[in-house]
């Protein structure tokens, strides 16, 4: 057999007070060395050997005479406290202190920690073919399937637990001397054991395919206070690619499905004259099958949906008659070609006014009124220098109204509206005329004046270009919908707040404007701060270079 | 030593790099006493008069030009003149040759960066821009029930 080994760093005991030291049983069947350092111990010689915590262990797998490379065991180690290596979880790992006040006696994996990766134990009988895998690396990724070193033994028949020292693993359907059997425990100081319950009187244990492979595992290093060690902090970052696309955002196309393709439901565009003949055919035409109509509706206002007045063009779907119900009316009427219609408003250039800062929020406020919809805030920085164009999507069956406000290429704002407003024509649609009024007349009750940044007790030092964004917003609408919305302003407009600038002339001279270039002082004129500077190549004595950066950094002029 | 000193009056602002200055008087002598490169104090033998209006100096050999700070009258025509070095006009070719981050700058800026330069007046000015159209119609819709 191939000599491999398993290096791995140990650290165990109980929670937070590990043990001073490590004792390793020693077994006669298992052929395995062990060296710490310098020194190896042959497991079929030694008794008990004494390693120190976070001891470097390498364990060699000799591959002596009479066993084969699938029979192979090795030794769990156990502390003075006998304190198993390995953990219980419920189907993943736990860090240790998780597994305090887990449910004793309970059926749950057992994970071998093995230096920095955990291997899980699948219960199989002895007669079948052990199938083991480890689940998890530390951070939480699978890994591939391993076989687990890890034994120990119980005494089936006193279930000593004392005894319960080595597990002998077979690998494959070979028969095993002992099988296991193990209990969920935790030590008297908190400590974590895992164990698997099972039917000692059964076939049924716990076997552990043999080590037949080994890896180098990197040494686990505990957790440590990072306080005690200096920190944790550490180099990285700018490897951003400091180049990104975006997508346009494009008005969306109208919904292809209507009320009308239903047939359940027809929408007419008549005009004054039109509904007047209609009104006289339903309340007055002396031909009119009320028997007829019975058969159908209860009232014959049952046949007419609604009435309403919508402020858009209603696209032409050609001349029909009128069938109310199944009774056709004689009287024609336009029917409305889609349920849908697209307002174009147009657009606006919006322009920087100095090209500063200013232009820009907090400074800069801007505002949007919406017919049927009303006053809303939009970011100066989303407008500043673009093409705004607004357009609305309107549901003539509904009233809804969706206004959609593109800057540039996309669509970044979209606010709701209610655009038509409902003709009653039977009592119950009076009152619901009447109860949407009383509740746009209480939105605009409730307007108020919501607060910018509080502002300081005394300016101080604050700029006064602060002062502005601490001015209150006030809201310069409420909701614009229906019949309010029809009383309202009819074009959408912005409202720009814009500050005024108190300009000195000769300011550049005096103060400078801000900068943060790099530039070579030979290359500068004027008036001149400088935020940093590394003097070099200047014959002066430290007071005079202490000067010189002083001066610079405090203004001089070139 | 042979010591050159000229007294000058300098016309530029003091925080200029290169100084534009007039030359007053050159004096010239040996230097008695032990002296300061970055303060001198320095006695020489004129007429107070001829130097009243003089604020710069140039000492060559001390590679350095200097703001007079001070002018006591010692005795009759002895004057005796305190000085600092004026750093930016003494080294102004080697401070050229450094580069520097610039805070602030007369003629190379950028206006949007916010430093608070700019100071603004409490009444904002409030601009309204209408969209090209809106609205313009009204139209009934009656939805009946059946096709």
């Amino acid at each position: 057999m191939e000599l491999k080994y398993v290096r791995v760093k140990y650290y165990y005991g109980s929670v937070g007070s590990p043990i001073s030291s490590m004792t390793f049983i020693a077994n006669s069947v298992m052929p395995i060395i062990i060296a710490d350092g310098e020194t190896e111990y042959n497991s079929l010689i030694a008794n008990e050997h004494s390693f120190n915590n976070g001891s470097d262990l390498a364990l060699y797998f000799t591959g002596k005479t009479g066993y084969t490379p699938n029979s192979i065991t090795m030794p769990a180690f156990f502390s003075s406290e006998e304190s198993f290596i390995g953990y219980s979880t419920y189907g993943s790992y736990m860090p240790l202190p998780n597994l305090i006040g887990y449910p004793i006696n309970t059926a749950s994996d057992i994970i071998c920690l093995i230096g920095e990766y955990y291997y899980k134990v699948v219960e199989k009988t002895y007669s079948q073919v052990p199938q083991v895998s480890p689940i998890y690396n530390k951070d939480g990724s699978l890994y591939s399937n391993f076989d687990i070193p890890c034994c120990g033994s119980f005494n089936n028949t006193t279930h000593d637990r004392a005894q319960n020292r080595f597990i002998i693993i077979r690998k494959t359907n070979d028969s095993i001397d002992r099988y296991m059997s193990l209990r969920y425990d935790i030590t008297s100081d908190g400590g974590v054991i895992g164990y698997y319950v099972t039917n000692y009187n059964s076939n049924n244990a716990l076997v552990l395919t043999v080590l037949n492979s080994l890896v180098y595992i990197d040494p686990i290093v505990p957790d440590t206070d990072p306080y005690s060690e200096g920190g944790n902090t550490d180099v990285g970052g700018g490897t951003g690619t400091f180049s990104d696309t975006g997508d346009n955002v494009d008005f969306p196309d109208n919904p292809t499905l209507s009320a009308s393709n239903t047939s359940f439901i027809t929408l007419f565009n008549p005009t004054a004259s039109e509904l007047r003949n209609l009104a006289n055919y339903m309340w007055s035409n002396p031909l009119f099958d009320l028997d007829a109509w019975k058969k159908i509706f209860a009232d014959p206002m049952d046949a007419i949906l609604g009435l309403s007045i919508v402020p858009v063009a209603v696209p032409n779907g050609g001349s029909s008659v009128v069938t109310v119900g199944n009774i056709q009316t004689g009287i024609s009427m336009t029917k409305a070609g889609s349920q849908f219609v697209t307002v174009d408003c147009g657009s606006l250039n919006i322009q920087e006014f100095w090209g500063a800062y200013l232009d820009y929020d907090p400074y800069t406020k801007a505002e949007i009124y919406l017919p049927y919809i009303g006053t809303h805030p939009l970011a100066a920085d989303d407008i500043m220098g673009k093409t705004i164009h607004v357009v609305y999507h309107v549901d003539i069956l509904s009233g809804a109204c969706c206004a959609y406000i593109k800057c540039n290429d996309s669509v970044l704002y979209s606010f709701v509206g209610q655009c038509s407003c409902s003709i009653p024509i039977t009592g119950n649609d009076w009152t619901n005329v009447i109860n949407g009024a009383l509740s746009i007349a209480a939105s605009i009750g409730n307007m108020v004046a919501t607060g910018g940044m509080s502002a300081p007790l005394s300016l101080g030092n604050i700029a006064s270009t602060a002062v502005n964004s601490m001015k209150p917003n006030v809201e310069k609408s409420g909701s614009m919908g229906g019949m309010g919305g029809m009383l309202g302003i009819q074009t959408p407009y912005l409202i720009i707040t814009r500050p005024r600038q108190a300009l000195p002339q000769y300011q550049n001279k005096f103060t400078g404007y801000p900068s943060f270039v790099t530039m070579s002082l030979g290359s500068c004129t004027g008036y001149t701060e400088i935020d940093s500077i590394h003097l070099e190549n200047i014959p002066a004595t430290q007071d005079e270079l202490n000067e010189i950066e002083s001066l610079l950094k405090g203004g001089v002029i070139f | 030593m042979s010591f050159n000193i000229i007294i000058q009056r300098n016309n530029s602002e003091l925080n200029r790099v290169v100084k534009n200055v007039d030359n007053i008087i050159t004096l010239s002598g040996e230097l008695r006493e032990a002296t300061s490169i970055i303060d001198p104090i320095i006695k020489i033998e004129c007429d107070i008069e001829d130097i009243v209006e003089c604020n710069y100096l140039t000492i060559p050999v001390f590679n350095r030009s200097y703001f007079i700070k001070n002018i006591r009258s010692i005795r009759n025509n002895i004057v005796e003149i305190s000085c600092h070095v004026d750093v930016l006009s003494s080294f102004a070719d080697a401070i050229k040759t450094n580069t520097a981050i610039i805070k602030k700058q007369e003629n190379s800026w950028n206006l949007y960066l916010n430093d608070g330069t700019f100071k603004i007046y409490q009444n904002p000015e409030i601009l309204t821009k209408s969209f090209p159209s809106g609205f313009n119609t009204q139209e009934f819709v009656l939805a009946i029930a059946g096709s």
